[in-house]
């Protein structure tokens, strides 16, 4: 039910961002958010039932609003007046998605052991285009773990060509011999 | 050994299998885990995935926990985990495999313990086979059956007779715990272990949600009985996850259709479906589906029939190999009428029901056989039991009817007391030990001389000794004959007057006074076992030996809890009046002429003393008819004779001392302490109490050498309340 309802509210939180020209602020206060909720303890917190307003607008006033914009800070108490603030932990993972549907453009994240050059970089834009169909913008994370290849991720699509995967798929193969 | 491994050899090996590894670098849908706890983890993303397809889940480490789409939701997909579920947490990678849950199947999972995803768990290295089969398949439809009509014997001779069962059938065995269920299958298994060829029948017995020392004991068993060969285990035992339980049978399932598809004979065991269906209920409840009745979800009607529908023969274009069936249900104070169990007995093709009652008055296997019944497996009755048993059946239905009423009659006319002598005859030949199965043409013997009525003029407690003698005569003289039995399988006219002239032949021989002394072996081993755990204050044998010995007289349904309450102390109530009785009762220091009849003569006279409503005669009388029935000797130094008599709110006891020693049997022929013990019916309970209380004194340590040393009565007693009163603290 939370995961619906946290499609609503992102949906809602980026027609305002979009009509208000802020879509760029509000993404990058979901990343915020997203980490913030992705702790463990302030996750159980906003799935705590019982909670009153007063102490959920307590608990909002001093994690998030110092650190977010206003239309994403309106949001979150908006949440809260609901009752709803066990929303919170889906809402920055919701709004991502929500808004990688509506825009023309794409996130990729490239996951890779060392950072990849120019001409890798113009290759996977090549093929990446024709295989996602979309404009795109690359994020690049280096990962030493990956050993080596890399590993790309679009919305919930995977292409994992790292030497940890083959490695791992090695041990399981070697497993079944 | 070491000298013959060729290094080259393992090398060319590894390098042609790895020669085939081909790493797909597939586009993979993933999604995350937005909440994990409790074995379930929900996921957001994965909008393509199956429901039952395996997922891996990347988890801290670079390691990956494995888990099953069960729930698809609108925006979530809940998955059950099979490892690493303390380490699955929200925001985890979840990545979809495209495989829905497979198990290695053929011939090398024979003789192996495996999980429920197939890995090995004996430690005997990995499971070598090249195929492998979907966990959820779709039971045979109606053309690629046919009927059953082979038996699976099971080598129990209230079974194979009454309740036989058919390869391709779905046998239910249902009971209260401690009623020999798992025993019955055990047999079942250890039966099969003398068919070869086409006939051999490779067994599978799945534990689900039982103790992993059970499940150990269970397969030094089938090792001890030389059967693991052709068995496999699957084991998801009480501290796996839910989700293993759940999916056991249907594993094991999936490797025993691998042999009813190749042709082959296979066997199930579902050891037991309650359980089961608790781990389902978890997994449903864990993943917020409505809960119904007694908590179960509303698909618990489909969650066995789907698994027991696989159980089938299968037609003769497709092989005709057969799956069989045994599913167990554990039932509370043996209320077959719960959602469960009624629930498994509308699917199934008849049930084995097992009672607390019968099992307690030592009636094993327990099977009621007025309520069991086999809705298919009477086709597949080979033509002699077929003969046999419904004479049997009849038998045994006018035993029960005139058993029943005969409660309020004391006249008996002589037809009726013979077909009461004909019942009671034929539901002693019906015992049988465990690990014991006999072959069914050795049944199809004992169970002639049964219905013909050779057994009547028997005592009862000669029939078991008859029984052994019988099938020893048949191996060692009567092999001819038998052979031909084999071959034509039911009795003709010639084959029934062979067997009457092999039972004439047999009881010329038969000497029922030769059978041992009148004590049952399995007593006296429970005793040895007893006495020599003399340190554990409380110990299986020793209950088995008070239960046994109270067994004639005071049996009851709860008569084990009863006891265990008693020795645990638990009940503390009688404590105080043992004592009480301990101090007042008479003791004889016996001089006499060391028979049993002269000291039995010595005690009924002082125990008739003190009793009401009774006399010496008659009390000489009860105990001698006790003696004979079984020996009241507990162990080669002391006899415990006790009776249950007239009246009400009496009880006495009389200690005796037998300097020279009281020859009961020859395994016992120096009893020197004897206590006899008298009460009325409303005294069961401290008639318990007080045997429970004398088989833990005669285990101490210092019993045999004070009380043959004791200068006189009062010292005797001593000995007796100081060690009840050491015992007490």
């Amino acid at each position: 039910m939370s995961v619906k309802l946290a499609s609503r509210y992102a949906a809602a939180l980026y027609q305002a961002a979009e009509e208000k020209k802020a879509l760029k602020e509000v993404r990058h206060d979901m990343k915020k958010i997203g980490k913030l909720a992705g702790i463990r303890q302030i996750s159980a917190y906003c799935k705590r039932t019982g909670l009153t307003i007063k102490n959920s607008e307590e608990f909002i006033n001093q994690a998030f609003i110092p650190y977010i914009g206003n239309l994403t800070a309106r949001t979150l108490q908006l949440l809260v007046q609901n009752g709803r603030l066990a929303v919170l932990p889906f809402l920055a993972e919701a709004y991502l998605r929500h808004e990688e549907k509506k825009s023309k453009t794409v996130r990729v994240l490239i996951e890779a052991a060392y950072k990849p050059d120019a001409g890798l970089r113009t290759l996977l834009a090549e093929k990446l285009i024709k295989r996602i169909g979309k404009k795109f913008f690359l994020e690049i994370r280096i990962i030493p773990e990956l050993l080596g290849g890399i590993r790309i991720s679009w919305q919930n699509r995977l292409i994992d060509l790292t030497l940890a995967e083959r490695f791992r798929l090695f041990r399981i193969f070697l497993k079944s011999v | 050994m070491r000298d013959d491994i060729r290094p080259g050899e393992i090398l060319e090996l590894l390098r042609s299998k790895i020669a085939g590894f081909e790493p797909s670098a597939g586009e993979i849908e993933t999604g995350k885990v937005i909440q994990a706890g409790d074995g379930i983890a929900r996921v957001w993303g994965l909008e393509g995935i199956m429901s039952g397809e395996l997922v891996e889940i990347g988890i801290c480490g670079g390691k990956t926990a494995s888990g099953m789409a069960m729930n698809l939701e609108e925006d979530t997909v809940s998955i059950i985990l099979f490892s690493g579920y303390e380490d699955v947490k929200e925001g985890c990678l979840v990545r979809r495999t495209g495989k829905v849950a497979e198990v290695p199947v053929g011939e090398a999972l024979l003789g192996r313990v495996v999980d429920s995803l197939g890995n090995p768990i004996d430690g005997k290295g990995p499971v070598v086979s090249s195929q492998k089969r979907r966990v959820e398949e779709k039971g045979p439809g109606i053309i690629s059956r046919q009927n059953v009509a082979e038996a699976l014997q099971t080598g129990i001779k209230a079974i194979d007779a009454m309740i036989p069962i058919g390869r391709g059938q779905r046998e239910l065995i249902i009971g209260d715990r401690r009623t020999g269920k798992t025993a019955i299958a055990i047999d079942t298994i250890i039966n099969q272990k003398n068919l070869q060829g086409k006939e051999k029948v490779y067994c599978f017995y799945v534990a689900i949600g039982q103790k992993r020392s059970s499940i150990v004991q269970l397969i030094e068993n089938l090792k001890k009985y030389g059967v693991m060969d052709y068995t496999t285990i699957v084991a998801a035992t009480a501290s796996d996850p839910a989700s293993l339980q759940y999916l056991a049978p249907y594993a094991a399932t999936a490797m025993a259709e691998y042999f009813r598809d190749s042709g082959r004979h296979a066997l199930v065991i579902f050891d037991d479906l309650t359980k089961h269906s608790q781990a389902y209920r978890e997994i449903s409840l864990l993943m917020r589906r409505s809960p119904g009745r007694e908590a179960y979800p509303g698909d618990v009607f489909y969650l066995h029939p789907r698994l027991l529908e696989r159980a089938a023969r299968m037609s003769d274009r497709l092989g005709g190999g057969s799956l069989t069936a045994l599913p167990i249900v554990e039932t509370q104070e043996g209320d077959v009428s719960a959602y469960i169990p009624t629930n498994i007995i509308s699917i199934t093709d008849g049930q084995i029901f097992l009672e607390s009652d019968l099992f307690n008055s030592g009636l094993r296997p327990a099977i009621n056989a007025g309520i069991s019944v086999s809705r298919v497996g009477g086709a597949a009755q080979i033509k002699g039991m077929k003969q046999i048993a419904s004479s049997l059946r009849i038998d045994l239905a006018q035993f029960r009817e005139l058993a029943a009423f005969m409660q309020f009659s004391s006249d008996l006319d002589p037809a009726t007391r013979k077909q009461l002598d004909r019942g009671e005859r034929l539901t002693e030949i019906l015992k049988q030990p465990q690990y014991a199965p006999v072959d069914v043409y050795r049944q199809l013997m004992i169970l002639r001389a049964g219905i013909t009525g050779r057994l009547d003029k028997y005592p009862v407690g000669k029939l078991l000794f008859y029984q052994k003698e019988l099938f020893f005569y048949l191996d060692a003289d009567a092999s001819g004959f038998m052979n031909t039995l084999k071959k034509t399988g039911s009795f003709n006219d010639e084959t029934a007057k062979a067997a009457d002239a092999v039972l004439d032949a047999f009881e010329e021989k038969f000497n029922p006074e030769s059978a041992g002394s009148g004590i049952d072996s399995g007593y006296t081993v429970n005793l040895a076992m007893a006495m020599s755990q003399r340190s554990s204050r409380i110990n299986r044998d020793m209950l088995k030996l008070i239960e046994r010995i109270s067994s004639t007289e005071l049996a009851s349904p709860s008569l084990q809890n009863e006891i265990e309450e008693i020795i645990t102390g638990q009940d503390v109530g009688e404590k105080d009046r043992f004592e009480e009785l301990a101090e007042k009762c008479l003791i004889i220091d016996y001089k006499g002429k060391p028979s049993i009849r002269n000291v039995f003569k010595s005690a009924s006279a002082a125990l008739a003393e003190s009793l009401q409503n009774t006399n010496e005669k008659e009390v000489l009388q009860k105990l001698l008819e006790r003696e004979q029935s079984s020996s009241t000797a507990l162990s080669e130094f002391m006899a415990l004779p006790h009776i249950i008599t007239g009246g009400t709110s009496q009880f006495q006891m009389v200690m005796v001392r037998a300097g020279a020693g009281i020859k009961f049997t020859d395994q016992h022929p120096s009893v020197k302490a004897l206590f006899f013990l008298a009460g009325s019916m409303d005294q069961r309970h401290f008639h318990l109490v007080v045997i429970s209380a004398l088989a833990q004194i005669v285990q101490h340590p210092s019993f045999e050498s004070s009380w043959t040393q004791a200068s006189g009565s009062s010292e005797l007693r001593k000995i007796v309340l100081s060690i009840r009163r050491q015992k007490g603290s």
